[in-house]
């Protein structure tokens, strides 16, 4: 737990896992994210596909798990969103069920998880206010109620992709925090923005 | 040197190939060359249309089935021929006139333009029409399973592996289904691809001890980077003409074939993943080895004569163990969710 001082200048790795209904938009996201990609027909995630992505600016690294979605999928789950700093949680802005699905996410995350975790709420689809069925009141007002941190977001057009995880590279309690370090952290992590590398030949 | 064509390389079955490096031409290559030989083997069964016998027919599939024999061969060797016998001949059109009762039409609707979207068949509307139809007859006729993701990416390599015919394809994956895979492994709570996964995970550590050592120390299980090969039969996993030598093996001897597979794949690849250092790297060199792998006929020479003996015997023991864990995981797992869904009555903290 006490880092050394040295040890502070790295790169933190983040676990975090994608959940939420089948076709909701998880591998878009992810892939929009890490690739600035967007197929409108992606392949349908089996098992779970594996990327990574670096946010020199925050100095974090998110090792990103995105699941499949399907509801027999779920007893598969645990593998994944075990030992998580963060999740997002998906639904599409024009699928009621996929809603629904998300809530009980939440809850079972709220259960099961790593209490520390740091949830996220997206209502993607966003791109497509036409067929919306899911009201941004009505899940701005679960979100507020669950702790979650809520976004609309579109894989298609990007809007709030990069927001939504760098916010959440931003919650994340970070590691320097607890020990105490003798300059205080916030001063440390200021030098860390600017030389996000190669900070540890010093 | 002869131009690289403009267009992407396909496979025999018209799947785009994904080319890191020339060494997959030349795999690609040496295959076409490997059917030409094997075509000469079958030539007088073929005459007779008679499969081979015994060992004969076993080494024969082992050693790969030409193309265009595989409808016949594969309706043979699976038993699909023979369960399509047994019911009135009307029994597909029958199914497909019910397809009314599915409770799986929206999934597979949402599923049909992202299976294979690149492929000229399967992407058109003809090839949607006719995958369509197997899933959701599929689901009609064995409402148990429904649908589950993954069949169809199976269900697309197998339509077009067997020249589309579409009722054969339905009964090839009745067959795998109902058949040859393990029972409940495309069920509602995939408690069979749990056994699955769990058997696989003990049968790494007999045969490979030191990556079985290698995973536990990265917490990597097995389900992180199997669940895919035995949800689809390795049809989203390998290029559709790897898989579809897999299939080979896989309807003439049951599902053992699966693990064969499996233990091959990271034998082949252990040197490179005893090197990695967490379980996501670790997954990322098995999905790059597997989703490139054309070599196949190297690998399933490993999977034959490389990993030793593996019975179905002793599989099924190791399962038998398994499935008494994997039935008391699901049922703490059902008590869990039940917990959580009364809790959704009051309002969250
Ligand atoms: N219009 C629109 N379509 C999207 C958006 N995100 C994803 N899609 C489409 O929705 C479909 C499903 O997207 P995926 O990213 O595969 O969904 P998923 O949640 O990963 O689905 P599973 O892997 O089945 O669990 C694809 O056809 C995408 O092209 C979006 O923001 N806007
Ligand atoms: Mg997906």
């Amino acid at each position: 737990m006490a880092a050394p001082l040295a040890e502070l200048a790295q790169q933190q790795t983040a676990k975090l896992v994608l959940l939420g209904e089948m076709g909701s938009g998880k591998s878009s996201l992810v892939l929009r994210y890490v690739k600035g990609q967007f197929f409108d027909y992606q392949a349908s995630t089996v098992g779970a596909a594996f990327l990574t992505k670096t946010l020199p600016e925050l100095n974090v690294k998110f090792e990103i798990w995105d699941t499949a979605g399907q509801e027999r999928y779920h007893s598969l789950a645990p593998m994944y969103y075990r030992g998580a700093a963060a999740a997002i949680i998906v639904y599409d802005i024009t699928s009621p069920d996929s809603f629904t699905r998300a809530k009980s996410w939440v809850r079972e995350l709220q259960r099961q998880g790593n209490p520390n975790m740091i949830m996220a709420l997206a209502g993607n689809k966003a791109d497509l206010e036409g067929q919306r069925a899911v009201t941004v009141e009505e899940a701005q007002a679960y979100a507020a109620e669950n702790g979650l941190f809520y976004v609309e977001t579109s894989a298609k057009t990007s809007a709030n992709v990069n927001e939504l995880f760098e916010e959440i590279a931003r919650k994340l309690p970070k590691p320097e925090a607890a020990p105490r370090p003798p300059q205080g952290g916030i001063v440390l992590s200021e030098n860390q923005q600017q030389q996000p590398k190669k900070s540890t030949c010093c | 040197m002869a131009a690289q064509p403009q267009q992407a390389p396909t496979d025999v079955y018209g799947f785009r190939v994904e080319l890191p490096g020339p060494q997959q031409l030349i795999d690609m290559q040496r295959q076409r060359t490997l059917y030409a030989l094997h075509e000469k083997s079958w030539a007088k069964y073929v005459e007779k249309h008679k499969l081979p016998s015994g060992s004969t027919l076993k080494r024969l599939v082992r050693e790969g089935i030409p193309p265009q024999l595989r409808s016949w061969v594969w309706m043979e060797t699976s038993g699909a021929r023979e369960m399509r016998a047994a019911q009135t001949p009307s029994y597909y059109s029958n199914l497909l006139r019910a397809q009314a009762l599915s409770k799986s039409t929206a999934q597979v609707e949402l599923d049909l333009p992202r299976t294979f979207p690149n492929h000229p068949f399967l992407a058109a509307e003809e090839g949607r029409a006719a995958m369509r139809r197997i899933l959701t007859a599929y689901s009609v006729h064995n409402a148990n399973v429904g649908y589950c993701q993954g069949l169809n990416f199976t269900v697309g390599v197998v339509l077009v592996a067997v020249g589309r015919d579409e009722e054969a394809a339905f009964w090839l994956l009745a067959a795998l289904v109902e058949r040859i895979c393990f029972p409940g492994s495309f069920g509602h709570t995939l408690s069979g691809c749990h056994v699955e996964m769990r058997t696989l995970q003990e049968l790494v550590g007999e045969k490979l001890p030191r990556l079985h050592a290698h995973m536990a120390r990265l917490g990597c299980d097995t389900s992180l980077i199997a669940t895919d090969w035995f949800l689809t039969l390795y049809c989203s996993s390998m290029p559709p003409e790897s898989a579809a030598r897999v299939l080979d093996a896989l309807f003439h001897e049951g599902a053992k074939i699966l693990f064969r597979v499996a233990l091959a794949l990271l034998k082949s690849a252990e040197a490179a993943l005893l090197k990695t250092d967490n379980a996501g790297d670790f997954m990322r060199v098995v999905k790059d080895w597997v989703t490139h792998l054309y070599n196949i006929d190297q690998l399933m020479e490993v999977a034959f004569d490389g990993i030793g003996s593996l019975s179905l015997a002793t599989v099924d023991a190791v399962r038998k163990h398994k499935e008494a864990e994997v039935k008391e995981f699901m049922q703490q797992r059902a008590q869990q969710r039940a917990q959580v869904r009364t809790q959704q009555s009051r309002p969250g903290t």
